[in-house]
Formats: C-alpha cells, sequence, structure tokens
C-alpha cells in the first residue's frame, strides 16, 4: 500500500477528527429525538401502528400529517444516513486537503454503498 | 403491537446496550438471542432490528472517540472498503439463508466471542514504538489518560488485514452483531494498534459496515420501525449507564458471569438450530 502515502499533519487530524464528531452527534442527536417523538406520539394517540417502513415518496406526507409512523422512519433513515454523511465529508475532507489517495478510498467506500443500495432496490 | 411489547422492546434494548457496553462488545451480540429467543421474534427481523441498533451505537460512540483523537480515520476508511463488502456478501447471504442455520451460525459465532473475551487482557494498551513502515501516512498519536501519556503507533500488516476486514464486515452483516469482536483482534493482534484506538476505529468502522447490509434488510422487510426505534432506543441508555458501570467493576468476576451468560446464550443458539429449547 505504498501508494496511500500523503501529508497528514496533526492540524488536519484535529480539525478533521472535530468535524466528523459534530456531523456524528447531530445525526445521533436528531435521530434518537424523532424515533422518541414517534414512540410518544403512538401512546398518546394510542391506536395500532404498522410496522412495514413507509417508501420514501410517501414519507414527507406523512411526516405532515403527523403519523407517528413517519417520525420513527424518519429517525431510522436519519441515523442510516449519518454514516453515509460522514464518508461524503471524508471525501470532501481529504479532497480539500489534497490527500487525493484517502479521497479515492472515500469514494470507492461511497460507490460499495451505493452498490448495496442498487442491490437492494432490485431485492425489493 | 401493544404498548407492554413496546416497553419488553425497550427493555430488551436496555439490558443488551448495557451488558455490551459493560462487556466491551456492543449490544448487537445481545439484542439477537434476546430477541428471538426471549420475544419469539423471528431471527431475520430481529438480526435487521439489531443492524440498525448497531449503527446506532457506532454513531454515538465514534462521536466521543473522534473527539478524543482515540480514532484511526484514515485506517478506518481504508478499511472500510473491506468490511462494506463483507457486510453487503453477508447481508444477501443471511436473506436468502433459512433460520436454523442462522441459529448455529451465531451460535458458534458467540462461542469464538466467549473465547475471545476471556483471552482479552486490559494491560495491552502500552505504548508502542514507532519503526520503519511503508504505512506512514496511517501513523497516529493519541494521549491515554491512564497511562497519562501519548502513544504512537504504525501500523502493519495493512493487505493482511484488509483481508480478514471481510470477513468481520460478513460477520457483521450476516449476524447483525456490528463486528467488534473480529475487528478489533484483527487490529491489535495483526495490525499492531493498540487496544484502545483498535476499539474506537472499530467502533467507527462497524456504524458504516451495518449501513452497507441494513439497506439489504431493509429492501427484505426485517427492518421494521416499531422494532427497531424502542430497541435502539434502549440501546442507547443501556450503553450510557453500561460505559459508567463498566469503569466499576473493572476487573472484577463480573466479567466472568457475564461471560457465562453469554456461552449459555450461545448453547441456546446452537439448540435452537434444532428446534430445542431450554427456554420455557
Amino acid at each position: 500500500m505504498k501508494s496511500i502515502v500523503s501529508p497528514s499533519s496533526p492540524e488536519s487530524s484535529t480539525k478533521l477528527h472535530r468535524w466528523l464528531s459534530h456531523l456524528l452527534h447531530l445525526g445521533m442527536l436528531s435521530s434518537l429525538s424523532l424515533m422518541i417523538l414517534g414512540m410518544f406520539s403512538l401512546i398518546i394517540k394510542g391506536r395500532e401502528a404498522s410496522d412495514e417502513l413507509i417508501p420514501l415518496a410517501q414519507l414527507v406526507s406523512r411526516l405532515f400529517a403527523f403519523q407517528p409512523e413517519a417520525f420513527l422512519n424518519l429517525g431510522i433513515l436519519i441515523l442510516l444516513a449519518t454514516p453515509i454523511l460522514a464518508v461524503i465529508s471524508l471525501v470532501a475532507f481529504f479532497w480539500i486537503r489534497r490527500e487525493r489517495s484517502y479521497a479515492l478510498v472515500s469514494s470507492a467506500v461511497i460507490c460499495v454503498l451505493l452498490l448495496s443500495i442498487l442491490l437492494a432496490h432490485r431485492l425489493l | 403491537m401493544g404498548y407492554f411489547f413496546l416497553l419488553r422492546l425497550l427493555s430488551v434494548g436496555f439490558v443488551a446496550g448495557t451488558l455490551g457496553s459493560m462487556l466491551g462488545i456492543g449490544g448487537g451480540v445481545f439484542v439477537v438471542p434476546l430477541l428471538s429467543l426471549l420475544l419469539g421474534i423471528p431471527i431475520h427481523t430481529a438480526i435487521g432490528t439489531s443492524i440498525v441498533a448497531v449503527v446506532a451505537t457506532s454513531v454515538g460512540g465514534a462521536s466521543v472517540y473522534v473527539k478524543k483523537g482515540l480514532v484511526n480515520v484514515r485506517l478506518g476508511i481504508i478499511l472500510a472498503t473491506a468490511t462494506t463488502i463483507g457486510g453487503i456478501t453477508g447481508g444477501m447471504l443471511a436473506v436468502n439463508l433459512r433460520p436454523q442455520p442462522l441459529y448455529a451460525i451465531f451460535g458458534i459465532v458467540l462461542l469464538y466471542t466467549c473465547y475471545w473475551m476471556t483471552r482479552r487482557s486490559p494491560s495491552e494498551d502500552s505504548p508502542l514504538q514507532l519503526s520503519d513502515n511503508p504505512n506512514s501516512s496511517l501513523a497516529a498519536t493519541y494521549y491515554d489518560q491512564s497511562l497519562e501519556t501519548s502513544v504512537q503507533y504504525q501500523v502493519k500488516s495493512l493487505p493482511l488485514g484488509m483481508l480478514m476486514a471481510i470477513l468481520a464486515g460478513n460477520t457483521s452483516g450476516l449476524l447483525g452483531i456490528g463486528g467488534g469482536a473480529v475487528n478489533v483482534p484483527i487490529m491489535h493482534l495483526v495490525m499492531a494498534i493498540p487496544m484502545k484506538s483498535a476499539v474506537a476505529t472499530s467502533n467507527f468502522l462497524i456504524g458504516i459496515t451495518g449501513v452497507a447490509s441494513a439497506f439489504i434488510y431493509c429492501a427484505r422487510g426485517y427492518v421494521k420501525p416499531l422494532f427497531a426505534a424502542p430497541t435502539v432506543i434502549g440501546v442507547l441508555l443501556g450503553a450510557q449507564l453500561g460505559s459508567r458501570l463498566a469503569q466499576r467493576t473493572k476487573g472484577t468476576a463480573l466479567k466472568q458471569i457475564f461471560t457465562t451468560v453469554l456461552f449459555f446464550t450461545a448453547v441456546q443458539m446452537i439448540l435452537k438450530a434444532f428446534n430445542i429449547s431450554l427456554i420455557p
């Protein structure tokens, strides 16, 4: 792996760590808040809810209708999107810092995650 | 679905999160057996639920580990290329397997986890000498509070580590247990990474790996929001308690007791593969 030799100063690492930590923290908090909100609304409304995932196309309209399941779905969606956003931000970070090898490696991870979405779509 | 069932899911998540955090292996190892053996949830749905919980644990834990500088992000992203591929293949394999083989594989992996836990020693956190190494850009430094010193290290045997990371990703996608019990020994023993950094980097890695297989479980309808949300909330609350309890119970016989519990869970999972249940 000699090709992966690039400048990684302590300052750049600190900036990277700070940015990533904020992103992950924000993703966790928003996702958890939505799930708690969904659970509470479900208990308050006191009705049976569907346990199936809501298709993305219907999610927004159901959120505006204040359906508890929609908040649970959005919470899970944000949770699963957070690591992907972290990898996307790594691509941008390494690209800006001219650490092209790592930008490429991060892009490869994005490609594998896209492949996973594609395979999942074919399974539907 | 009644409120009592939601409460039971929340409790299962809480217990799994507490135990997983106390033992340093993540809640996923306990979520699947508790959901499938105690609540009677089909194992594929239990694994789908566990994967979402594993991603939540990773995102929550990594935000702290990254801030402390314990995560080797560059190494993590390189290993993620291997673990995500493993995660996809594991997920595809799991959704096409019948429940019985999954129970058996899960039991065997739990037995391995028990073995690894009895072998793991906290004294392995020692500063390493920097040596001539081709992976110089992967060298990292972190401040170890317990040793009160900066620990510098370099990464060894990256190609071998990557090959083994595919196996870790595969285990994660197949069983929904995160793969920390596979990742950490690979990083520590094969790649010569200090234990603390290995645990933190693995924590960062399992979230990305989990997402790769989560979409496959979602597509097959094995991720049910009404199961996943209370479990995730419980796991995260339990992980908070577990990390506090872990500091008090470090080095005590409690870990041995939990390892024994894990061993009997493994046996029960293997028996379940043959439709034998010890739980009434």
